[in-house]
């Protein structure tokens, strides 16, 4: 089965969004995913790691994540690193555009205020 | 607590696919365990959340990943409707439905939970304390070695061995590999400049190697440690006291420590986890039997085949089991025999009667693979009693859930009936209901298992047992673990199958025709005689309640004697820091003395026996002017005491006075009795100015009676006031352990410093221990019957609770089915009273056949319970009237809702209704 295309990926769901994001700036282990997601939504979204893991298992059979290699030449076999693939920074990248144009949307209907033109 | 958990987690990550395993199992579980890692700080609600959180996570994602990996090569639509040809598609279908149904769901895990919860929590006490094997090498083949029967000499509590009976059993029969003698005895131990009084355990140099422990570091104990008297002071450290007050110091091995007066090297650690051969003791130090003098230093004994003091446990050469018991009480038979002719020359003066008795001794052998305890026997029954009554509220929940399932069912007829109808056959329709309800069992098992850990914990916790906390553990071992999931799945099977049955069995055709309500109509029948069991089982366990609350409160009231209030006991043992006897008499003396001047004191004594604490001290007498009979008792209860014992303890003195400072080691000796010894031996004279002396040969009546006081509870609240009689400390000549009795008029607390100072003052090395209120010392004598009645009385609680939920979904489901019935009647000029009576009038024949099916066991429990009661009968008419009434208010408020709404139905309406 060929791999679809980024675009037929889209809309991504929040939570594999929030994964994605946390990948999106250097290799990082489960744990770390849990934490950056918490910190970031203040506490309000508590990721279980069965709920992450079972998702991680998805976007790495998509082809959006792998495995990394750990930092500083470690290869602790207990403690993975996961890095985004070319296809998921693009799919990232994709998706974000996606948001910023609905954002902008909602400014111009006023549902937010207009950016001060700075 | 995170073991359990660990164990809950991998076993969760365990049910992943293969090869979801391969890649992540590893990285998934590291990250749990950081994740429980930073729980620690949270508080335990918020913790138990989120481990629950992550518990359903990894569980969902099992199930999830499982379901899809199988989804390839399968029709969806035909695995989901008609086939559900795998285990794990009707785990899928069955999750599904739970979150359709969350409501349901949580009430019938919940409900699960509180009774698996339950019989967990009692479990892993009866576990240990009967059931577990001692963790020794092939546990099967130990005997403990018994010889009931007419004796005549010293025995201490029920030890049945002299040391050279020992001695000799072991050299003349080669029924048993080996035979080890113990004896426990408690000691001061001296460390780094601190002493602090601990409990060791005397044993014959092949204690280890019988047992089979081994080292956990250092060396063990070895026969040729016990071989020369005093010639090898060795001590062995039990691993919990080496971590404990070593912090599991290698080096400490190879140190010495001062034991009482002796300094002795500490030459190794046994085996974790091995705490001897008696539950509920927490040994700290092993001891040769050689080296007894220094821990016995008041009595030696170990040449006099009179004074029994030892347990003898044997392993048997051939394995264990029932044969090889037998074959090894045939061939000792003979040993014993010849030793007990020996014993018995050394017996003078003694009745015929008594020969004949003593002749019919036996040696008897017991299986001994979960040791020996005191404590089991005092529990065991109680203990039973309370795994019964667990076991019924289980039954009662399971009755509960049957019927919320059945109930359920009805709403699915259509849904089964379709099924059935597209070719799926009944036995997979079953099967998919069974799986539901094994898996609700499970999740009820994991909510148990937590409510059993938090539960064994305050159980443990409370024992008022030196020791017993120390040895039982309230950790869910695999034992506990195992027994959850027997139960659970048991318990899912139970109540799952009668309804999975009932829900599967409808004609598909014409319940897909109209699929109303009528189709449920067979279901009454069950769910009516589901809540007529209800009925019966919560009926058993509020009268054990009653019966049981009722023995407590006639405890509580039981008239002591004496007065527990503003009184603060302590106990101190100088014989064990090398006190000779006059040194300990004068250290007693100047201890009473300057704690009479602690301020707030109002008086203070002191007693060799320390009361309501299970001791006793027995011993024969010869009274003047009284002609004892052949086999008559002659052994009395005694006490040594000190001056103003009466007066502190508030015991009325009658007639006569109270021992003072004259009664001193050279006076002329002189007892007080009290009130049953005074009428045994004196009728109705009076006891002063009577003799009586100590021993059954000469006739020595040297102690005059200079007082008479009243009854008063001596080792046990249950006891009858025996005959008493009390002696002056000063008199005594074997002075050991002595306990103080401080009243005051401030709370027993504010003067525990001082009394700490006092002793202090005179001997900083010297430990003082059992120091509390005797209203603490009275609620622990009580402890038993008090566990038993709360635990009794939160189970019967429970269980009608459960039974009234039943009954209020039955009677809901009566209303709705005859609604049209009603709408009739009311048609025809039916009053709402009458209507309110027609209903309540069906709850009060379910509760009534409930209690009469209910009559029958109970019957049986109260013969079960008998000996355990104080002060009543078990047939107590207002215990067995009340739990009945009690359930039928009970029953009329729960169906009183029902019938109220059925009152209120509109005739019109109700007509119409289909």
């Amino acid at each position: 089965m060929p791999s679809p295309t980024p675009e037929a990926m889209l809309p991504l769901t929040p939570l594999t969004l929030q994964i994605l994001l946390a990948m999106a700036e250097k290799p990082i282990h489960g744990y770390g995913v849990i934490r950056e997601v918490a910190q970031r939504s203040g506490g309000k979204i508590a990721l279980e790691a069965g709920t992450l893991y079972q998702a991680i298992k998805r976007l790495r059979d998509e082809g959006l994540i792998d495995f990394a290699k750990t930092p500083g030449g470690d290869v602790d076999r207990r403690r993975r690193y996961y890095r985004l693939t070319a296809l998921g920074r693009k799919v990232l990248r994709l998706e974000s555009e996606r948001l910023e144009d609905l954002v902008a949307l909602a400014r111009v209907k006023k549902v937010l205020p207009q950016e001060s033109a700075s | 607590m995170s073991r359990l958990w660990s164990y809950l987690y991998r076993a969760l990550i365990d049910l992943h696919p293969r090869e979801f395993r391969d890649l992540y199992g590893d990285d998934l579980l590291q990250t749990v365990r950081l994740r429980e890692a930073d729980r620690v700080g949270l508080s335990a609600p918020a913790r138990l959340l989120g481990r629950l959180r992550e518990l359903s996570a990894l569980g969902r994602s099992a199930v999830s990943l499982r379901s899809r990996s199988k989804d390839a090569s399968r029709v969806r639509m035909k695995r989901r409707f008609v086939g559900l040809s795998s285990v794990a598609g009707d785990v899928g279908y069955a999750l599904r439905g739970f979150r359709l149904a969350p409501g349901f769901t949580v009430i019938v895990v919940l409900t699960l939970g509180l009774g698996i919860g339950a019989n967990s929590a009692i479990f892993t006490l009866l576990d240990q304390l009967m059931l577990r094997p001692l963790p020794v090498r092939d546990p099967g083949a130990l005997v403990s070695l018994d010889a009931p029967g007419a004796w005549s000499g010293w025995q201490m509590g029920d030890a049945r061995f002299s040391y050279p009976f020992y001695l000799e059993i072991r050299e003349q029969t080669d029924a048993f590999e080996g035979v080890l003698a113990r004896y426990v005895g408690s000691a001061s131990l001296e460390h780094g400049g601190e002493s602090e009084r601990i409990d060791a355990v005397i044993v014959s140099g092949n204690y280890f190697d019988v047992l089979g422990v081994a080292a956990h570091r250092g060396r063990l104990l070895s026969e040729e440690d016990d071989a020369l008297k005093g010639a090898h002071p060795v001590v062995v450290l039990s691993h919990r006291y080496w971590l404990g007050r070593f912090g599991g110091d290698d080096s400490i091995v190879g140190e010495s420590v001062r034991v009482n007066a002796q300094v002795m090297e500490i030459v190794g650690v046994a085996a974790p986890g091995f705490d001897g051969i008696e539950v509920g003791v927490a040994p700290d130090l092993f001891v040769t039997l050689a080296m007894k003098d220094a821990l016995t230093p008041t009595w030696d004994e170990m040449d006099n085949r009179r004074t029994r003091f030892l347990h003898l446990i044997a392993r048997l050469r051939d394995g264990g089991g029932e044969a090889a018991l037998h074959q090894a009480e045939a061939v000792t038979d003979v040993v014993f025999r010849e030793i007990s002719e020996r014993d018995l020359a050394t017996m003078t003066g003694v009745s015929d009667r008594f020969l004949e008795s003593f002749g019919r001794r036996r040696l008897e052998l017991h299986p001994a693979a979960q040791g020996i305890s005191e404590l089991r026997e005092r529990f065991s029954t109680p203990l039973v009693v309370l795994m019964g009554m667990v076991g019924l509220v289980l039954l009662t929940a399971c009755a509960n859930v049957a019927n919320l399932l059945l109930a359920r069912g009805a709403g699915r007829h259509k849904d089964v009936a379709l099924r059935l109808a597209l070719g799926a056959s009944r036995w997979r329709i079953v099967r998919q209901l069974v799986v539901e309800s094994v898996l609700l069992a499970s999740a009820g098992g994991v909510v148990g298992l937590v409510l059993a850990v938090w539960t064994a914990h305050a159980l443990v916790g409370a024992l008022p047992f030196e020791g017993a906390a120390a040895t039982l553990s309230a950790e869910p071992d695999g034992r506990v673990l195992g027994f959850t999931l027997w139960v659970s799945v048991l318990t899912g099977i139970v109540f799952g199958l009668t309804p999975a049955l009932k829900v599967s069995s409808p004609s598909p055709a014409s319940t897909l025709k109209d699929g109303n309500v009528a189709s449920a109509l067979p279901q009454a029948r069950l769910r009516k005689s589901l809540v007529v069991s209800q009925v019966a089982l919560s009926l058993l366990l509020l009268i054990g309640a009653a019966l049981f609350s009722t023995s407590l409160r006639n405890l509580e009231s039981s008239e002591l004697g004496f007065r527990p209030e503003r009184l603060l006991t302590f106990s101190v043992d100088p014989s064990t820091a090398g006190y000779s006897q006059s040194r300990m008499a004068t250290f007693f003396d100047t201890v009473r003395t300057d704690l009479g001047a602690v301020p707030g004191v109002d008086s203070v004594s002191m007693a060799e026996i320390s009361a309501v604490s299970e001791d006793r001290w027995m011993s024969t007498i010869q009274v003047e002017g009284y002609e004892p009979t052949d086999d008559e008792d002659m052994n009395p209860d005694f006490n040594g005491i000190g001056p103003e014992y009466f007066q502190t303890m508030g015991i009325p003195l009658l007639a006569g006075r109270e021992f003072t400072e004259r009664d001193t080691k050279d006076a002329p000796k002189v007892a007080v009795v009290n009130e049953t010894m005074a009428r045994y031996f004196f009728g109705d004279e009076s006891p002063i100015g009577r003799r009586f002396g100590f021993g059954s040969r000469e006739r020595k009546y040297d102690i005059e009676i200079v007082g008479l006081v009243g009854n008063s509870k001596y080792a046990t609240l249950r006891e009858e006031p025996p005959r008493f009689g009390y002696i002056p400390v000063a008199q005594n000549e074997l002075l050991s352990e002595m306990t103080f009795y401080v009243r005051t008029a401030l709370p027993e607390e504010s003067i525990v410093t001082a009394a700490r100072g006092v002793v202090r003052e005179h001997d900083p090395s010297l430990p003082i221990f059992a120091v509390k209120s005797m209203r603490t010392q009275l609620s622990e004598a009580m402890f038993v019957e008090r566990l038993v009645a709360a635990l009794a009385t939160a189970f019967g609680v429970l269980a009608s609770l459960l039974a009234a939920i039943g009954l209020y979904g039955v009677m809901s489901l009566t209303v709705a089915r005859r609604t049209r019935e009603i709408g009739i009647r009311m048609a025809f000029g039916a009053r709402r009273d009458n209507v309110v009576g027609l209903v309540l009038k069906e709850v009060l024949s379910l509760a009534g056949w409930g209690v009469i099916v209910g009559l029958f066991p109970c019957i049986a429990l109260a013969r079960l319970i008998e000996s355990e009661l104080f002060g009543l009968s078990p047939w107590d008419p207002a215990s067995w009237v009340g739990a009945a009434a009690l359930l039928i208010v009970v029953a009329v408020l729960s169906g009183s809702l029902p019938a109220i709404r059925a009152s209120k139905l509109d005739p019109i309406r109700a007509l119409r209704w289909e």
